[in-house]
């Protein structure tokens, strides 16, 4: 009875990681229940899923080296160096990137 | 003059008499072998002739880690692999030398891509000595080269509909099932496309049978010889090839020691440097 899941890749983010800590606190108080920690994380997850897809119009590019590539369970993992970003003539080079990536079509069916 | 000699005589002042089509050496070329040479040829036409380079494409071999292998750790731990489970094994990539390997729990694994024998043998240690390194009581067991793909061009083009007819035993060819004549030889074993262009591709189970089927088939395929190819047009063939193939890669190992020890030691790594930190990328293919 666990409905549609969405990914919970975005939870390892700025905002998932401070939502999850806040929602740790509440839960050490004993303000609120860990049943319902877990039910805000889900929406969150749905929330997040959709407004990334829907709200954003932004496009970034970005050239690298290929460091190593892993897929499994559908999940592509990239390690690249080296990398530019390239946003509306806005350049910003980082040595290392860590790309984690899920399939954008199986979320949304 | 034997009948072979004539024609060679007769094609152009090119060919020099009792001339086979010679492998040149380089990377992933097959390296010159020991010729017979016709008992009355003139000494001054034994040196230098045309020759055909035959280019080794594609080496497959098979071997086993005599250990089951957990393949969800192998695709979670390890780099460059892919796993999808409706194949049931990885894929796992190597970049030096240019190599891919097929790994099934069993610890069979298949490793193909490479452009020699000796390539494919060290692509398939490596991809042992990784799994020793996440763990695995690896034993590099029943190494064995499967099937090698080679092709050569020949600078003239060949009347494939009248080769066929003359070959029926062992040609076959369907115009509306493929371009090319599929020529299977029993000894020594190998199979060849030939094609009207005069580009021949041939697999084989060893390097060598691909050298002895180019050669078996030369004199053959001679006689049915249609137009020759100038040097630019051939020159312009394999630039047109090679536009997107990687240069001449560096060494891929400086020194092995023991090449044919099956047991492989945990301690000693320097012989399969298996660190890609070194690998440039100007150096890969795509």
């Amino acid at each position: 009875m666990s409905g549609s899941q969405s990914y919970q890749l975005y939870r390892n983010t700025t905002l998932g990681n401070t939502l999850q800590e806040s929602l740790d606190e509440l839960i050490q108080c004993g303000q609120i229940t860990p049943q319902l920690g877990l039910k805000v994380l889900l929406q969150f997850d749905k929330a997040i899923n959709a407004a990334l897809a829907s709200r954003l119009t932004n496009k970034v590019t970005f050239k690298g080296r290929l460091n190593t590539y892993r897929f499994c369970d559908n999940v592509w993992t990239f390690v690249l160096n080296n990398v530019e970003f390239r946003e509306n003539q806005e350049l910003t080079t980082v040595d290392k990137v860590k790309i984690v990536a899920c399939d954008g079509k199986a979320a949304h069916d | 003059m034997s009948a072979i000699e004539q024609t060679l005589a007769h094609s152009g002042g090119d060919t020099g008499i009792g001339h086979y089509p010679q492998a040149s050496t380089g990377n992933g070329e097959v390296p010159a072998p020991n010729l017979p040479t016709h008992s009355d040829v003139n000494e001054e036409l034994q040196d230098d002739g045309p020759t055909i380079d035959i280019v080794i494409n594609n080496v497959v071999c098979s071997f086993a880690t005599c250990c089951h292998l957990n393949l969800k750790r192998i695709a979670t731990e390890g780099m460059n692999v892919e796993y999808k489970r409706e194949n049931g094994m990885v894929n796992m990539k190597l970049r030096k030398p240019s190599a891919t390997a097929s790994i099934w729990s069993s610890g069979k694994i298949t490793c193909t891509g490479a452009t020699s024998e000796e390539h494919s043998r060290i692509a398939g240690r490596r991809i042992a000595r990784i799994l020793q390194r996440m763990g695995f009581k690896v034993r590099f067991s029943n190494f064995r080269v499967v099937n090698v793909l080679g092709t050569c061009t020949l600078p003239f083009t060949i009347k494939i509909i009248d080769f066929s007819r003359e070959h029926r035993q062992a040609a076959s060819y369907e115009p509306e099932l493929h371009p090319g004549v599929t020529y299977r030889i029993k000894n020594p074993k190998a199979t060849l496309k030939i094609f009207s262009t005069g580009s021949i591709t041939v697999t084989a189970p060893c390097v060598a049978n691909v050298q002895s089927a180019i050669e078996h088939i030369f004199p053959l395929v001679l006689e049915f010889k249609g137009e020759d190819i100038s040097e630019e047009e051939l020159l312009r063939k394999r630039i047109l090839k090679n536009k997107n193939k990687r240069p001449k890669s560096k060494p891929v190992v400086s020194y092995i020691n023991d090449v044919d020890s099956d047991w492989m030691d945990m301690e000693d790594d320097s012989e399969l440097d298996t660190s890609e930190e070194s690998f440039d990328s100007e150096d890969s293919q795509d």
